[in-house]
């Protein structure tokens, strides 16, 4: 991997959502081109190719790209073959068949649907303020520790970030349990 | 340390291996210790979740705007196509505007054979008549003149020699074609007229500006057709503007 994709992926890290608009912007072509083999339509390659990108952004946000040691490219044409399989196998036709192995090698991941209780949780979420949404965001998605939050947010200090969060969680606790 | 804190460090997989035991200790003896790892394992899935909507929302918005700029690219590359267009339709146009206000260009509007109203082909007796007119007609004015040229021999009729000039003109001897109508001209036959207009637009074509000038005149005297008596005006005109 050269300096300049080290570089992105630690901007990734920060969470710097542009580097994903220009990431996106830069392997769309490639990546549409490429997963024309697969017997999808045009949205659907569309549709696979927004879910690899989040995809790629989110495990790059978890700090789960710290060790990649491909190129980012091969990376995201990677995560695009599991997702096109795993897309392709949902419509009932024989995936494996098109798990050809070339350059890009699957990346399989781990994901599963939310539960019910999930679910229910995610939409009381939203009614969350804004502030108190990026606050459990930054702890619970991004995995910041709280010297991080009090950088990032702009906090007085540790105790400002940790009484917010508390604040947070228990307003969180109370829509969930006023239902 | 306090039980929050293991489990916040739990979500983030940050447990060392004392912390995991004292961790995996309470899960199985505290009820709510286990629904609180529940509820914030819940909770960074939830946020996960929500971060993919916030960033679907986000790449649908550039995904539009690529696509907006595609058609408006396209469209833009139409524009200047059809603008190009107009402006050749236009310089076109223009050039064949001026044509028409040159010698050549009158010449090339308004030329064309005098059909053959005199010998009907249809006979098909194979005289030299008729052999001579399917020659004319058929646009073989070599021919149609040499025939022409072998009745001629014989008969030395004005409607002869005039589709003679025709056959000359037709295939591009415009001085033969002039001497033959200049003959005619000295007679006041039923070809005078057009014998005039042709001579007319011969010597314009030739360059002879004061012929052409005299011809186009004197058609424009002894004429009825409007429309070549305005050609014949605006011809004089623009030979004596030059």
């Amino acid at each position: 991997m050269v300096n300049a994709e080290k570089e992105v992926l630690i901007r990734i890290a920060k969470d710097d959502k542009s580097v994903l608009d220009a990431l996106y912007k830069e392997y769309r072509d490639p990546f549409l081109n490429y997963f024309k083999r697969y017997a999808l339509s045009e949205d659907a390659i569309k549709d696979l190719y927004q879910e690899t990108m989040i995809a790629f952004y989110q495990n790059g946000v978890r700090g789960k790209l710290k060790d990649l040691s491909s190129s980012i490219k091969t990376y995201i044409f990677g995560i695009g073959k599991y997702k096109a399989i795993d897309m392709i196998r949902k419509q009932k036709k024989n995936a494996e068949l098109l798990n050809v192995s070339d350059e890009f090698e699957t990346i399989e991941l781990d994901e599963k649907e939310l539960t019910t209780e999930q679910q229910k949780l995610k939409r009381h979420f939203t009614q969350l303020g804004e502030s108190c949404q990026k606050m459990l965001t930054m702890f619970y998605y991004r995995g910041l520790d709280i010297s991080d939050i009090v950088e990032i947010g702009g906090y007085k200090d540790a105790n400002s970030v940790k009484s917010h969060k508390s604040r947070c969680v228990k307003q969180l606790r109370s829509l969930v349990n006023k239902k | 340390m306090d039980k929050k804190t293991l489990i916040d460090k739990y979500i983030i997989s940050e447990l060392n291996k004392e912390e995991q035991v004292q961790f995996d200790q309470w899960m199985k003896e505290d009820e709510k210790f286990r629904n609180d790892v529940q509820f914030y394992s819940n909770l960074s899935v939830v946020a996960e979740s929500h971060e993919k909507d916030v960033l679907s929302a986000r790449l649908t918005k550039v995904e539009d705007k690529m696509g907006n700029k595609k058609k408006s690219l396209i469209r833009r590359v139409l524009l200047i196509v059809l603008g190009v267009l107009l402006l050749v339709a236009a310089f076109v146009g223009y050039r064949l505007d001026k044509m028409k206000n040159t010698p050549s260009g009158i010449y090339a509007t308004h030329f064309e054979v005098y059909p053959n109203v005199y010998y009907p082909t249809t006979r098909g007796n194979g005289d030299l008549m008729t052999k001579a007119f399917m020659a004319y007609e058929n646009g073989d004015y070599v021919a149609a003149a040499d025939l022409l040229e072998e009745r001629i021999k014989t008969s030395e009729a004005i409607e002869l020699k005039f589709y003679q000039a025709m056959a000359y003109a037709g295939m591009g001897n415009l001085p033969l074609a002039i001497k033959n109508l200049e003959n005619i001209r000295r007679f006041q036959s039923a070809y005078y007229d057009e014998c005039l207009w042709y001579l007319g637009l011969f010597y314009l074509k030739l360059g002879n500006a004061p012929a052409a000038i005299d011809r186009f005149q004197t058609f424009y005297e002894v004429s009825d057709d409007a429309a070549k008596k305005k050609v014949a005006a605006d011809a004089i005109r623009m030979l004596n503007a030059n």
